[in-house]
C-alpha cells in the first residue's frame, strides 16, 4: 500500500508532504533539526502533529485537517518506528523484545519466540537472543530494534537516522540488513547522508527547515539537484545560469565548462559540481578553469573546503596556500553535464 | 573534649533549650500539679480558687494517665503535687513524696450506652451478648482492673470488642457509635459526652480511691501542701461531689 | 558527588543524625537485655508482633494494588486541579494520628458516611482486623502514590510509545515495560509503606480499638505495656525499630538512584 503523508507542526516550523510507493523505500534527506524525526513520529502516531493527514492505500490513519478530525491509535496503525534513541525494552531479553510485536498481535508465546529466533538468526543475531536487551552494544541494539520492527510485520517501516550513533563497522552490517530486509516493505528512512539514500532508497525527499525542498528519484535529486539546499545535501555545489554549448554561464558572467549541447542556447541550465573533484589550478589558461574569489575556508575532516563565490574545491590541508579574499583558479573535472534548471 | 562529644553537647543543649524557660515565667511563682486525667475539670475549678487566694502564684496543671504521670515524676519532672487515680501509682512514686498521701475522692464504675439506650441494656451481663459491641478499659490500667473486679463480683464473663487504654477512649468509642456500650467511671458518664448512663448493680462494691500528696521534687515545695489542703477542704469536696466523685 | 560538600555542613549533618539517632540509641540503651528474651516471648508480645506483620503486609499489598493506579492516574492526569488533588491524597502524611483516626471513623465508622451503608449491608468494620488494615492503608498509601507518580513523571514514555507502534496493548505495555522500569520506585514505595503501616498507632487506636490478637498491633501493645511494665514497652519498641530498620536497610534505595528511561526524541 502506498503511503501519503502531510505533516504540519507550527511550533517546529514543519509543513512537509511525503509519498511512498507500495513496497519501495523513501529517503528523507535533511540536516539535524530539519523536522525529520517529527515527520516520522507523526506518521507512526507517537506524536500528534498540529495538522495534516496520513493515508495508507485507501485507509486514513489520521486526518487532522478534516472538519471532524480522525486519529488512529499507533497500536492499530501497524506502522513500526525505529528511533535514534535506546529503543529496546530494557527489562526484556532480546528475544522477547522481538517477540513483543507478535505477542501483541495474538501469537502464542512459543510460536512468537520461535518466529523471533528465526528473525534474529537471519540478521546474524542468534547468539544474543537470550541476553538482556540492556547489555547490547549500540550497533547490536539498533539491529535488534530494526528486526523487532520488521518481525511485527508492519505495513510501513519508519527508520529515523538508523546509522546515527553507530560505529562504522556496525553501520555497514546495519546497512546490509536494511537493504536486504526492506526490499518489499514500504519504508521511510531519514538520514543526513546522501550515501544512505543512494544505497537504500528508490526515491528521496530533501527536507529543508521542515518543508520539502525537492523530491524525486534518488539519481535525479542527488545528481541533478535543482535547489542549492538539495545540492548541498547531495554534497554538491549548484551553479545556475544559461546554457552556452560547452558551458553554463552564470548571471555574473562566470563560465563553467560543462556539456550543455542538449539544451538550447541561453536556456536556463544548471550544473552540480562535486567539490572533491575540483582542484586549485595555477593559471587561468586551462580550458576547464574557472576564476573565482575565496569567500570561506572550512575544515572537512582530512580535507579543507575552499569555498568560492561560484564553486568550491576540497583540497589537501598540506596544499592549502590561499586565504579568504584571494582570487583563485578552480579546475573542474571532465565530463560535467549541464541540465535544464 | 573531642570533637564528636563537643557536638553531642551542643546537640543536647539545643534539644533542651525550650524546656529551660518555664520555671521562671513572668516572675510569678509556679506551682506544678500533676493530676489524673479524670480530674481535669475539677482541678481546673480548684486552680482558679487557689490562684484567687494566692496572688502571685501561677498554678500549672499537667494531666494524663496516672501511670504515665508517675513515670514522668520518677524521671525527675518537677511536680509539687501529685493526684493519682489509684493508689498503686502513688505507691510507685513514694520516694518523691513530701507529705503522706491522703485519699481525697473515690470513684465507682457505671455503664454507658448510646443516648436512648436503643438496645435496652440494663446490666453487665448484657455486655456478654453476641450482638452487643462493648468496650472496656484494658486490665493493665486501673479502670480495667476495677471492671474485672466488678465482673467477677457479679459473676459475669465479659466479651469486649476492644480493651482501651483509658476511660476517655471508652467514652469516645461509645459516643461515636463504634461501640454499643462501655464500662467507665461515673465521673466520665456525663450526658455532655454524648452518652447515657446505665447504673450497674453492685458498682458500689468496687471503689477506686484517689490519693493526693505534696511532692519533694518541684520548684515550690513550700506551696504543695497548701494545694493539697484546698483539695481536702470542704470547698474542694463540694467541687468533687458536683463532678460525681464520692467521699473517701 | 564525592568531595563537594562544604565543610561547614559536616557539623550540621552530625547534629541532624544525632537528633534522629540519639532517641533510638537511648531506647536501646534502656533495654534490659537480661529480661528481653522473656519480655519478647510473652504471648501478648508474639501475638502483637504477628498481628502487626500480617496487617502491615496486607495493607502494603493494598497500597501497591491501589497506589500504583492512583500514582499513574496522577502522573498522566492533566488538570489545574491536580496540585490540590495531590495535596489531598498526601494529607495522611501530615494528619495528626488521632485526626486520622477520627477521619476514618467519620467515613467508615458504624455511623460514618460509608460505614453506615456497610453496616446496613451487614458488613461491620468496627473492632475488626480489617479496620486495622484500613487504618494502615490510609496512612501508608501516600508513600506509594508519591513514589509511583514521581518515577512516572521522570519517564519520557519513549518505550511505551514504541510498544504502541508494535501493537502492544496498554496492559501488556504496563507489565512488560512500565512496571519493570518503575521497579526501584515501587520497591521504595513498598518499603516506606510497610514501615509506615508497621508503626501506625493513632488511627488504629481511635478507629479499630485495641483487642489482643484482633486489633492490638505492636505499637498499641507498647502503649499499653507502658502503663504497667516500662521494661516490656522498651523491649517491644526496640523490636519494632529493629524490624523496621532491617526492612528499610535491606530494600530501600533512594528515588532517582538510577536513570529511568532511554532518550526519547
Amino acid at each position: 500500500m502506498s503511503l501519503e503523508a502531510r505533516v504540519t507542526m507550527g511550533s517546529r516550523g514543519v509543513d512537509a508532504r511525503l509519498g511512498v510507493e507500495d513496497g519501495s523505500t523513501l529517503a528523507v534527506l535533511g540536516p539535524n533539526g530539519s523536522g525529520k524525526s517529527t515527520v516520522l513520529a507523526a506518521i507512526a502516531g507517537t506524536v500528534r502533529p498540529a495538522g495534516g493527514s496520513v493515508r495508507l492505500g485507501a485507509e486514513v490513519l489520521h486526518d487532522l485537517d478534516a472538519r471532524r478530525a480522525t486519529w488512529t491509535h499507533p497500536r492499530r496503525r501497524r506502522v513500526a518506528l525505529v528511533t535514534q534513541g535506546d529503543d529496546l525494552f530494557p527489562a526484556l531479553t532480546v528475544l522477547d523484545n522481538v517477540a513483543f510485536g507478535l505477542r501483541s498481535r495474538g501469537w502464542g508465546k512459543a510460536d512468537a519466540r520461535a518466529q523471533s529466533r528465526s528473525w534474529l538468526a537471519r540478521a546474524g543475531l542468534a547468539d544474543v537472543a537470550d541476553r538482556p536487551a540492556r547489555e547490547l552494544s549500540g550497533g547490536q541494539a539498533r539491529r535488534v530494534a530494526i528486526v523487532r520492527a520488521l518481525a511485527s510485520r508492519p505495513r510501513v517501516l519508519l527508520l529515523d537516522e538508523p546509522f546515527a550513533g553507530v560505529d562504522v563497522e556496525a553501520a555497514a552490517e546495519l546497512r546490509a540488513l536494511i537493504a536486504r530486509e526492506t526490499r518489499d516493505v514500504t519504508t521511510v528512512l531519514t538520514t543526513h547522508d546522501p550515501l544512505d539514500a543512494r544505497l537504500l532508497a528508490d526515491r528521496v525527499s530533501v527536507l529543508d527547515a521542515g518543508t520539502v525542498a525537492e523530491s524525486g528519484s534518488v539519481d535525479a535529486v542527488l545528481s541533478t539537484p535543482r535547489t542549492p539546499f538539495a545540492a548541498a545535501m547531495a554534497g554538491r555545489v549548484l551553479v545556475r545560469g544559461a546554457a552556452d554549448g560547452d558551458a553554463v554561464v552564470t548571471h555574473e558572467g562566470a563560465r563553467i565548462p560543462a556539456d550543455a549541447s542538449a539544451l538550447a542556447h541561453g536556456a536556463p541550465a544548471a550544473v552540480a559540481v562535486t567539490p572533491i573533484g575540483v582542484t586549485l589550478g595555477a593559471s587561468p589558461g586551462d580550458p576547464r578553469s574557472v576564476t573565482d574569489v575565496v569567500v570561506g575556508i572550512e575544515g572537512r575532516g582530512d580535507a579543507v573546503r575552499v569555498r568560492g563565490a561560484v564553486l568550491a574545491a576540497d583540497v589537501d590541508v598540506a596544499a592549502l596556500d590561499v586565504t579568504v579574499g584571494d582570487t583563485v583558479v578552480f579546475i573542474v573535472p571532465e565530463g560535467l553535464t549541464a541540465y535544464s534548471a | 573534649m573531642s570533637r564528636p562529644s563537643a557536638l553531642l553537647g551542643v546537640t543536647t543543649a539545643l534539644l533542651l533549650l525550650p524546656g529551660c524557660s518555664s520555671a521562671t515565667a513572668d516572675g510569678d511563682r509556679q506551682l506544678t500539679v500533676y493530676a489524673a486525667a479524670s480530674l481535669t475539670h475539677v482541678f481546673g475549678e480548684l486552680e482558679q480558687t487557689y490562684e484567687a487566694a494566692h496572688p502571685g502564684v501561677d498554678v500549672v496543671m499537667v494531666h494524663g494517665g496516672s501511670s504515665e504521670l508517675a513515670a514522668t515524676i520518677l524521671e525527675g519532672a518537677p511536680a509539687d503535687v501529685f493526684a493519682s487515680a489509684n493508689e498503686a501509682q502513688m505507691d510507685a512514686v513514694r520516694t518523691e513524696i513530701a507529705t503522706s498521701p491522703q485519699v481525697f475522692a473515690t470513684n465507682t464504675l457505671t455503664m454507658i450506652v448510646e443516648p436512648g439506650n436503643p438496645l435496652g441494656l440494663s446490666g453487665l451481663d448484657d455486655l456478654a451478648r453476641e450482638d452487643v459491641a462493648s468496650v472496656v478499659c484494658a486490665p493493665q490500667v486501673p479502670c480495667g482492673a476495677a471492671t474485672l473486679d466488678l465482673a467477677s463480683l457479679i459473676g459475669v464473663e465479659l466479651a469486649p470488642s476492644s480493651q482501651e487504654n483509658s476511660v476517655t477512649d471508652v467514652v469516645g468509642k461509645v459516643a461515636s457509635g463504634q461501640a454499643d456500650a462501655g464500662v467507665v467511671y461515673v465521673t466520665e458518664a456525663q450526658p455532655s459526652s454524648g452518652v447515657q448512663e446505665v447504673p450497674l448493680a453492685g458498682a458500689a462494691e468496687v471503689v477506686s480511691a484517689y490519693p493526693i500528696a505534696a511532692m519533694a521534687g518541684g520548684h515550690s515545695p513550700d506551696l504543695g501542701p497548701s494545694f493539697v489542703e484546698l483539695v481536702l477542704s470542704a470547698d474542694g469536696r463540694a467541687v468533687l461531689e458536683r463532678a460525681g466523685f464520692g467521699a473517701p | 558527588m564525592t568531595g563537594t560538600m562544604p565543610r561547614w555542613m559536616g557539623p550540621l549533618a552530625m547534629i541532624a543524625a544525632a537528633v534522629v539517632v540519639l532517641p533510638i540509641a537511648a531506647t536501646v540503651a534502656r533495654l534490659d537485655w537480661s529480661r528481653a528474651p522473656e519480655l519478647l516471648t510473652t504471648p501478648a508480645a508474639i501475638g502483637a508482633l504477628t498481628l502487626s506483620l500480617a496487617t502491615a503486609a496486607m495493607s502494603t499489598g493494598l497500597c501497591l494494588l491501589l497506589g500504583l493506579p492512583l500514582g499513574y492516574a496522577l502522573a498522566t492526569w492533566r488538570s489545574r486541579l491536580k496540585p490540590a488533588v495531590r495535596a489531598l491524597i498526601l494529607a495522611p502524611l501530615v494528619l495528626p494520628p488521632v485526626v486520622g483516626g477520627l477521619a476514618l471513623l467519620y467515613a467508615f465508622g458504624r455511623r460514618g458516611l460509608v460505614g453506615e451503608a456497610l453496616e446496613d449491608a451487614g458488613i461491620s468494620l468496627a473492632f475488626t482486623t480489617a479496620a486495622v488494615v484500613l487504618a494502615q492503608t490510609f496512612v501508608a498509601m501516600p508513600f506509594m502514590v508519591l513514589a509511583t507518580e514521581s518515577a512516572l513523571g521522570a519517564r519520557a514514555g519513549h518505550h511505551e510509545a514504541l510498544a504502541g507502534t508494535l501493537g502492544g496493548s496498554r496492559t501488556r505495555t504496563l507489565w512488560q515495560i512500565t512496571v519493570p522500569a518503575l521497579r526501584p520506585a515501587l520497591i521504595t514505595g513498598t518499603v516506606l509503606a510497610f514501615a509506615r503501616a508497621l508503626g501506625e498507632f493513632g488511627a488504629t487506636l481511635t478507629f479499630a480499638g485495641s483487642m489482643p490478637g484482633v486489633t492490638r498491633t505492636l505499637p498499641l501493645e507498647i502503649y499499653l505495656q507502658r502503663e504497667t511494665d516500662a521494661d516490656a514497652a522498651v523491649a517491644l519498641a526496640v523490636l519494632l525499630v529493629a524490624v523496621a530498620v532491617t526492612v528499610v536497610a535491606l530494600a530501600y534505595r533512594p528515588l532517582a538512584a538510577r536513570p529511568t528511561d532511554g532518550a526519547g526524541r
